[in-house]
């Protein structure tokens, strides 16, 4: 694994304690800066990186804090509280 | 992983940072969890708040922890215990906090045996062991390497950090 990655996965307990201490555009900060160096260095964004931070305003989603969590036939429903923005996920 | 040689290529957020010298004498000594970088600067939580610090003409010393963490309430710890102070003091309070999500290495055969200090319940009750393990523990949990980086390595955007070298596919 190389040193992007590994940035990346730094990054996310970084932004859920950001948002733990209800700094949440610092939260966005590393966020960003994670989504930035996968771009930049054509790694992926692991999955859970992607179901744990708004794709629109780029927030870490904390269940009840900042993200409301249901479950629709078939898919999980993520709502992030602070732009409102909804992301969906299958399950099985 | 994060190693002194790829230190200046990482993610710096969270890692714990003391100013050992500067072109601004008000600097020097700022000791504590680097919380932003930009191109030119980075940001300190300290115990009195979020300092700035330039790259250029600064030299930093590095705590290397496989946790990143700014808690500010462990920063604000260490800063009471320990003032200005060795670095090796202050990765001791950082330890030093309750709940912290410390845990010991494989590793733990004392990289660098130092001594307990006398303020240390909270570290002593961390380890279930009796206390003579507890300030063992505490010595050695050093993993922590200390890495004084000379600021103007460090100067360029953090997303493009790790450009130099690393990726494969260019």
């Amino acid at each position: 694994m190389g040193i992007p990655e590994e940035r990346i996965e730094r990054l996310l307990p970084l932004a859920r304690e950001a948002v733990v201490a209800g700094e949440y555009d610092r939260a966005r900060t590393y966020v960003r800066r994670a989504k930035r160096i996968a771009e930049r260095n054509r790694a992926r964004l692991p999955r859970e990186f992607e179901r744990r931070t708004c794709s629109d305003c780029d927030v870490y989603l904390r269940p009840g804090v900042t993200a409301r969590v249901r479950t629709r036939p078939g898919r999980v429903v993520v709502r992030c509280l602070e732009c409102g923005a909804t992301h969906r996920y299958p399950f099985s | 992983m994060l190693t002194p040689e790829t230190l200046t290529r990482h993610e710096l957020v969270g890692l714990p940072v003391r100013v050992a010298d500067a072109r601004n004498a008000d600097s020097v000594g700022l000791a504590g969890r680097v919380v932003d970088e930009s191109q030119r600067t980075l940001s300190v939580r300290t115990a009195s708040g979020d300092k700035r610090v330039p790259k250029s003409g600064t030299t930093f010393e590095f705590g290397i922890v496989d946790r990143p963490r700014v808690g500010p309430s462990g920063d604000a710890r260490s800063r009471s215990a320990t003032p200005d102070d060795a670095p090796t003091d202050e990765a001791a309070g950082d330890r030093k906090v309750p709940g912290s999500t410390f845990e010991l290495g494989p590793d733990t055969a004392g990289v660098r045996p130092r001594q307990s200090r006398p303020s240390d319940p909270a570290a002593a009750g961390e380890s279930p062991a009796g206390d003579g393990a507890a300030s063992r523990s505490l010595g050695e949990c050093e993993d922590v390497v200390y890495v004084t980086v000379d600021g103007d390595t460090l100067l360029s955007r953090p997303a493009e950090r790790t450009e130099r070298g690393v990726s494969v596919w260019r």
